[in-house]
C-alpha cells in the first residue's frame, strides 16, 4: 500500500474498481471480482 | 475531533498518509461511522474502530452493559462486505487484542473492530506489558522500487 505524499501516484475510490484501481461501475465481472477479492482476503483465513 | 464522522475520516486520512490509525467511540458514534467503516473495506484502508458498548439504543443507558451493536458491528454498514471483530473480556485483552487488531487491520487492509463493553471499559486489573521485542507488530506490505506490476 503506497503512502501519500511519498511520490506514487494513487487513486482511490469507494466505486467498484478493477486491480488497477480504475473506476467500472458499468461492469458486472469486475464488480464480482471486486467483491469477491475483498471478502475472500479474510474469508479464507478464518 | 467535532465528531464521530470527523474522527473516522481522519482516522482513513492518517492510514492514508502511513500512520497506523485507531478511533473510539460508543454505541450513537458506531452507527455515525458505518458508512466510513464501508469505505475504508472498499478502499482497502487499515484502521481500528473501537467501540465500547452501552444498554439501550441511541443515548441509552450510559453506565449500564448490554452488548446491543453485536449485530452491528457485523452487519452496520451496507454492501457485501467481511467484518474482522475482536471482543475483549477483560483488561488484559483491550492491550492485547488492540495489538492484535493493529496487526490484522494491516496483513488484510481492511478496517478491524474492537467491540468492547461498559464492564471491560471499568473494570482495574493488573495488565501484563512484555518487553517490545516480544511483541509481533505487522506492517502493511509497500510497493518496492521498480515494481511494474500495476504501472499504468
Amino acid at each position: 500500500m503506497p503512502t501519500v505524499g511519498e511520490g506514487f501516484n494513487i487513486a482511490v475510490t469507494g466505486s467498484t474498481h478493477d486491480e488497477f484501481g480504475l473506476r467500472f461501475t458499468a461492469d458486472p465481472h469486475v464488480h464480482r471480482r471486486l467483491v469477491e477479492r475483498l471478502n475472500n482476503k479474510m474469508q479464507k483465513s478464518r | 475531533m467535532e465528531d464521530e464522522i470527523a474522527s473516522i475520516g481522519a482516522v482513513i486520512g492518517a492510514s492514508w498518509a502511513g500512520a497506523k490509525a485507531m478511533t473510539a467511540t460508543f454505541g450513537p458514534g458506531f452507527s455515525l461511522i458505518q458508512e466510513s467503516i464501508g469505505y475504508a473495506f472498499m478502499t482497502e484502508t487499515p484502521c481500528v474502530i473501537v467501540d465500547v458498548q452501552r444498554a439501550r439504543s441511541s443515548t441509552g443507558q450510559a453506565a449500564k452493559c448490554a452488548q446491543g451493536d453485536f449485530m452491528q458491528a457485523r452487519w452496520g454498514t451496507h454492501g457485501d462486505y467481511s467484518a474482522i471483530v475482536l471482543l475483549p473480556n477483560s483488561v488484559q485483552e483491550m492491550f492485547t487484542l488492540t495489538i492484535k487488531a493493529l496487526n490484522l487491520a494491516e496483513k488484510y487492509r481492511t478496517p478491524v473492530i474492537l467491540l468492547a463493553d461498559e464492564t471491560t471499559a471499568r473494570m482495574r486489573e493488573k495488565v501484563i506489558v512484555p518487553p517490545p521485542e516480544e511483541i509481533e507488530i505487522i506492517t502493511r506490505k509497500r510497493p518496492r522500487a521498480g515494481d511494474k506490476a500495476f504501472s499504468v
